[in-house]
């Protein structure tokens, strides 16, 4: 088990490694928009770092803040069964808001989709249950037998009102590789 | 000799990204530090060109450090860009008090701090002096 744990984690980190130098590349020859290359390279580069030295949830709030500009965003976990709700961890979370998302996160479950961020601003119609946590993006971390795990993202910095193309290319590259990160970072 | 630029935040991922865009489309050499007292060692060792730094840090933030930068006889002429989350009117103002030139708020965006960078450093991307409005037409008088 720990063998297989490990061989993961070097997987992703092969992934992780080609994608920035991919992403590094694009943004050199400008095949790619310059400012979503580097900011995937960046964001790419962070997530391996982490992985190789423990630090994975931080560096996802680093990723958040610098280059999405989130200043309230929290990790969490609904079990399946019970439906409860965990917070793993939080960054510049309110106790109102904290509070409301523990009560009300449970609805948050059926978004969970591996692979896809969700992004409230995009829906067409509001969501009245949902609306009130103030959710700006919930980007899928784990969806197994037992719980599913998604690192919620609440208010952005004033200056910004939604979230941008390279933003979203963002967090496309977090709800593929945070989860298997953090994963590696758990069991590795 | 190269155009020096001295990044300083505390984040290793504004830093990547910082030091990404402007070693790839420039070639501004590219100095960092993760603190403002950092920041004031680093500038008076490297005597840097221009300086982008971040507000909120550890030991010294980024208007202390401005303000101890300004004291500095040899630092006299580096022009200061302070890059933060907060952009709020008050934040913007307290940052031109402690003697920055320029403002730029997170997320940075690639292009406008390229622009801004070349703006204030009279370059081109290659690090090249760029004639100014005024000397441009000297130039064509002389011409004429």
């Amino acid at each position: 088990m720990h063998k297989h744990a490990h061989a993961s984690a070097q997987a992703v980190a092969d992934v992780l490694e080609t994608g920035a130098a991919r992403f590094l590349q694009q943004s050199l020859e400008g095949t790619r928009h310059m400012g979503a290359s580097t900011k995937l390279y960046a964001a790419s580069q962070t997530l391996l770092s982490a992985l190789r030295e423990s630090w994975v949830f931080a560096a996802l709030v680093e990723i958040c803040s610098n280059l999405l500009a989130c200043e309230q965003l929290a990790m969490i976990e609904i079990e399946c069964e019970t439906r409860a709700v965990h917070i793993l961890g939080e960054e510049g979370l309110p106790p109102e808001r904290r509070e409301n998302l523990l009560q009300n996160a449970r609805f948050l479950e059926p978004r969970i989709t591996p692979g896809n961020a969700w992004i409230p601003q995009d829906g067409k119609q509001g969501n009245s249950i949902l609306a009130p946590l103030g959710i700006t993006a919930l980007v899928p971390l784990w969806r197994d037998e037992r719980s599913s795990g998604a690192l919620v993202l609440l208010q952005l910095l004033p200056q910004r009102n939604g979230f941008d193309a390279e933003d979203r290319q963002v967090l496309e590259l977090l709800s593929l590789y945070a989860g298997p990160c953090l994963r590696s970072q758990v069991h590795g | 000799m190269n155009t020096k630029v001295l990044l300083v935040d505390d984040s290793s991922t504004a830093l990547l990204m910082g030091e990404t865009v402007l070693k790839q489309h420039t070639s501004y050499q590219v100095v960092t530090a993760r603190d403002g007292a950092e920041a004031v060692r680093t500038a008076l060792a490297e005597k840097p060109d221009l300086i982008l730094m971040d507000v909120v840090m550890p030991n010294m933030d980024g208007f202390a450090a401005c303000r101890e930068i300004r004291r500095q006889e040899p630092l006299k002429g580096v022009s200061i860009v302070m890059v933060t989350s907060r952009g709020e009117p008050t934040n913007v103002e307290m940052g031109y008090q402690s003697g920055c030139n320029a403002y730029l708020t997170k997320p940075i965006n690639a292009t406008e701090l390229l622009e801004l960078v070349r703006m204030l450093l009279g370059t081109d991307a290659d690090g090249n002096a760029q004639p100014h409005e005024n000397s441009i037409m000297r130039e064509e008088n002389n011409i004429a």
